[in-house]
């Protein structure tokens, strides 16, 4: 069940009545209960073990913890059982989602002797959400080790916590502290299931309308490169961005969009990341809960453990105060994003996402005083738009040519699509733009203007979430006829434009599969 | 929350979804992509001026064979083909709940012909044809597409699109530069002048079918679709008379029907079966049939006059046209016509032609000039079946047989070949190969006529019958696509002298 279906727009509407309709304090039963379905629908139904099992480790850990934790006597194997139970997590997800790293790393080894096996993958199908929910539970653990959040006692809230239906595909990845109102009474507020309403019908207009959209233009360019050359394979890389974020970002409005109809408000996941004016900011407004997932849990933690305390120092000894800082900090960002990258499950994202990035920060830290040096001998406008666009673009360009690896089948292929690129530098030519070629690609002017009309109200709408907090927060103060004229024009787009239906496969959410 | 608040969300959401709902509706009929004959029979209905006397429920038979217009001119009652192609009888209890919201006839005329159709499979356009020709928000056409594709193995169907059209159909931008699509958004302009009567201009010769009084077994699918029907009428205590309208009727058909007759008769209504009329009515399956399914207008005219009649001597049916309520009534009788004449006209060419085929068909055999022979050969009423085992050797290309094998693209250096040509348009040819297995004619569903050529070495079979000559390496049979019936069957041995001789 697609969180773009009617079946998952059915189920929660029937999911709704029963919730406001029991008494407040079962209301967490029902949602218990909707996770349940929506899994046994959504995934493969005996991959749900998974989810149990996780929760029970979590259970059983953050239990013992709690109960030994002013135990000086016990106080080491505290810390123990939490790190065994974190890595049997990891073990858990690395055997089912990250097979591509154990086999090619069993084909690595059978290429230096053959005494080395080939490994396979396991006949077994990873949980739904796998990726999602574990960082959720490994979170739990470590929030319960630092004392920063309260155990649950009972094992099917801490179930419901892992399992919550609307985001157990694709995240956020909520803490447990921000997702304990799952638990408390939720009256029934109009405002709620407009607003939950409103972002689901933006989510939708964002994933069937535009998304759908450019991936036939962006698959079908990589498809055939010798046919579409030239501009071409740039246009696929500079859409590609755009294609993920209306996907991902759909996808999170209508997650977000969801919980919130239940009253339930979940951490946002995007804060308009194309606004951005470097990498790093671009990373704290991108996939916003796994990038502080990996700070709060891996960053920190490794830069004050004793060995890179030590390190840092002898840095600092050695290089002087700047350089040993930039080091340190360099080693632990490294260390930051190969866990990212690796969270995505594959070599390619290790190269797309840890290797690619953390370059590009590593760069733009280095030259930062060069950078700021000849900006005020040029003297230029660091607030001005224009100023402000360039290093948007700047960022965007960066993050579109380090996306390529996640648009390849797997690392040959990003290299193949990078040569693509480089050869395809010497023959471009514009006009191919606005000659017939575009409609050989399954899209006809018609899906481009819905493009470009589309990503402008995109745009709009990001330019006042800037402003206001909020796209719908500025239209909620507008009068009743504009407002409802906004919201009507919204729905029939989506009806009309959206790809759904007979005849449309709906392409699953990239982000589904981690 | 104020109580003042509460009214306004209250007032709001139901204004607002009450927009939304009126929009949706012009939009879905802006997309919709069934059949415009279906939209504008079950559309122009609803519209119809003053009361209808008789309603016909069923498929496209209905659309076919009663010309509602006639009986208007006839005995001034009104009557109106509330069908649909392909219906099948499980929905025609819908189809009457849906048109007593704008009428209601005394007579209920339900065509069951239709109870042949019911099965397991879910068949778009019979579900389609109805529901996408209905308003969206209806609770009839609700109820009958959950009936129908509820029923039935609905595993692989997309069931949201049924109860939603739009979702279906809302890729259709073309369409929408029709400006037929367009006009339906307002459901109130839509009027059918022909009052859902749509014959077949065209002819398929038949052999009449060979009556049976067998019973033969009701599915429990089809026994369901009966009972609820039956039930309906019961409930709703409506004037009903159910027939079966007059087809090609095969023989596991018949004793279907005589077996429903039986039923409904328990229950205490009247069927009439007119598979079992035909000399009553006046028909000749040799000219009055557009395919095994549906009369054509000669039939329909035939088919007309027979019901109008028995309807008449069976009801007190109104005559309104002195009534000025009616006065559209007349004027559409008039603005059709021409299209009658038209229809007529077409109808007696095709029957004409088709009998002046066959004549000059049934002559082939007297021909012995081989050129003579085969410039009557190129239309489409005559399939040619060609057998050469082996190729002439030692005649010129522009030997008169070479130019006549051109014509269907065989040529010299062919070692062998066999095909079967419409006119000169192949239906089926393979060269150098001696086997094919092909079909030839319209099924028109029911294979009736149907007729299988299988061409292996030492057979060449049609229908079953064996016509394979092997004296000579080249035979032509000639069959009448219309008749079904071989006309002449030909083998050719070749003279220095350029001459052909052709040997029955």
């Amino acid at each position: 069940m697609s969180v773009t279906s009617f079946l998952f727009l059915g189920f929660l509407l029937l999911g709704l009545i029963v919730y406001y309709i029991v008494p407040s304090k079962i209301q967490w039963i029902v949602l218990v209960i909707m996770s349940i379905i929506f899994y046994l629908i959504a995934g493969t139904p005996y991959t749900m073990i998974f989810l149990a099992v996780s929760t029970l480790i979590a259970y059983v850990s953050t239990l013992y913890i709690e109960k030994n934790r002013n135990n000086s006597t016990v106080s080491k194997k505290v810390s123990i059982v939490a790190i065994i139970t974190i890595l049997l997590n990891v073990i858990i997800w690395f055997a089912l989602k990250g097979s591509s790293f154990w086999i090619l790393g069993s084909k690595l080894l059978h290429k230096i002797s053959s005494k080395f096996p080939i490994l396979h993958p396991l006949p077994v199908t990873a949980a739904l959400g796998m990726g999602y929910y574990t960082a959720q539970v490994i979170g739990y653990i470590l929030d319960v080790l630092w004392n920063t959040s309260t155990i649950q006692s009972n094992p099917l809230k801490l179930f419901l916590f892992v399992s919550f239906f609307p985001q157990l595909t694709v995240g956020p990845i909520s803490r447990y502290n921000d997702l304990k109102t799952i638990y408390k009474p939720h009256k029934f507020s109009y405002q709620n299931i407009c607003l939950g309403s409103q972002r689901i019908l933006w989510g939708l207009f964002k994933k069937l309308v535009i998304s759908d959209r450019i991936t036939v233009i962006v698959n079908a360019i990589w498809a055939d490169t010798n046919a579409f050359n030239g501009i071409w394979p740039w246009i696929a890389v500079f859409l590609y961005p755009m294609e993920i974020y209306t996907d991902f970002s759909g996808c999170m409005d209508i997650v977000l969009g969801s919980a919130e109809l239940f009253d339930i408000h979940l951490t946002e996941n995007f804060r308009n990341p194309f606004f951005s004016r470097n990498s790093q900011e671009f990373w704290q407004r991108w996939h916003i809960t796994l990038g502080t997932w990996a700070r709060d849990y891996v960053f920190y933690p490794f830069m004050k453990c004793r060995l890179m305390v030590s390190f840092g120092k002898n840095c600092k000894k050695r290089l002087g105060k700047k350089w040993g800082k930039f080091i340190s900090w360099s080693v632990s960002m490294a260390v930051l994003w190969f866990v990212m990258g690796f969270w995505h499950g594959s070599v390619r994202h290790i190269f797309g996402v840890s290797l690619w990035f953390w370059s590009a920060l590593f760069l733009s830290e280095l030259f930062l005083p060069v950078t700021k040096k000849l900006t005020s001998f040029l003297e230029i406008k660091t607030e001005s738009f224009g100023w402000h666009f360039f290093q948007s673009l700047r960022t965007y360009i960066i993050y579109a040519l380090g996306v390529v690896f996640f648009t390849s089948s797997g690392l040959r292929s990003a290299l193949d699509h990078y040569i693509v690129l480089w050869n395809s530098l010497g023959q471009l030519n514009p006009w191919t733009l606005f000659d017939s070629t575009i409609t050989s690609l399954g899209v006809a002017w018609r899906d481009v203007n819905l493009i470009l009309v589309g990503s402008l109200c995109i745009l709009v709408a990001d330019v006042l979430r800037e402003k206001y907090g909020y796209a719908r927060t500025w239209i909620n103060k507008q009068s009743v006829g504009f407002r409802w004229a906004i919201w009507i024009f919204l729905i029939f787009i989506v009806l009309i434009y959206g790809m759904y239906g007979p005849g449309y496969d709906a392409s699953t959410f990239i982000y589904q599969g981690f | 929350m104020s109580k003042k608040y509460v009214v306004f969300k209250i007032v709001g959401f139901v204004l607002f979804f009450a927009i939304v709902g009126m929009l949706f509706t012009k939009v879905t009929w802006v997309f919709r992509g069934n059949g415009t004959e279906s939209r504008e029979d079950i559309l122009g209905f609803q519209n119809v001026d003053g009361e209808i006397d008789v309603i016909l429920f069923g498929g496209s038979d209905v659309l076919r064979f009663y010309d509602p217009l006639e009986a208007w001119h006839q005995y001034g009652y009104t009557s109106y083909n509330y069908a649909t192609s392909s219906a099948q009888a499980d929905m025609l209890r819908f189809y009457a709940e849906e048109s007593r919201k704008t009428h209601k006839p005394s007579i209920y005329v339900f065509d069951l012909r239709t109870i042949t159709f019911v099965n397991d499979i879910v068949s778009e356009s019979s579900l389609r044809n109805w529901s996408d020709s209905v308003s969206v928000f209806s609770f009839a056409r609700i109820k009958g597409i959950y009936s129908y594709l509820f029923n039935r193995d609905w595993s692989n169907v997309d069931v949201p699109s049924y109860f939603i059209d739009l979702f279906k159909y809302h890729t259709k931008y073309d369409s929408l530069a029709s400006p037929y699509q367009w006009s339906y958004t307002n459901e109130r302009n839509i009027k059918n002048v022909d009052k859902g009567f749509a014959p077949y201009i065209n002819h398929t010769p038949f052999v009449r079918p060979v009556s049976t009084e067998e019973r033969g077994e009701i599915s429990d699918k089809q026994l369901k679709a009966l009972k609820e029907l039956l039930d309906y009428c019961d409930n709703e205590h409506i004037n009903v008379l159910f027939i079966c309208s007059p087809i090609v009727i095969t023989e596991k058909d018949q004793m279907l029907m005589n077996s429903v007759s039986d039923y409904i008769v328990s229950r205490g209504y009247e069927f009439i079966d007119f598979n079992k009329l035909y000399d009553e009515i006046g028909i000749d399956f040799s000219t009055d049939y557009g395919d095994v399914n549906h009369v054509n207008y000669i039939g329909a005219l035939k088919f007309t006059d027979y019901f109008i009649n028995l309807l008449i001597q069976k009801y007190n049916l109104p005559d309104h046209q002195e009534d000025k309520r009616y006065a559209s009534w007349n004027v559409d009788y008039e603005a059709m016509a021409e299209t009658r004449a038209s229809w007529l006209k077409a109808t007696q060419n095709a029957v004409d032609n088709h009998l002046a085929a066959k004549q000059v068909g049934e002559k082939l055999p007297n021909i012995d000039n081989f050129l003579d022979w085969y410039v009557q050969l190129g239309n489409d009423n005559y399939v040619l079946i060609i057998r050469i085992n082996e190729m002439p050797k030692d005649l010129s290309p522009e030997h008169p047989f070479f130019k006549f094998a051109s014509v269907y693209g065989i040529d010299s250096s062919q070692t062998a070949c066999v095909g079967a040509w419409k006119g000169t348009k192949a239906i089926v040819t393979n060269s150098n190969e001696l086997t094919i297995e092909t079909k030839i004619g319209t099924d028109g569903g029911k294979g009736t006529d149907k007729c299988l050529i299988s061409i292996e070495n030492k057979e060449l079979s049609i229908a079953g019958r064996n016509y394979y000559n092997d004296q000579y390496p080249i035979q032509i049979i000639v069959y009448d696509y219309n008749f079904k019936t071989v006309l002449d069957n030909v083998t050719l041995q070749f003279k220095p002298d350029e001459i052909i001789t052709m040997i029955r």
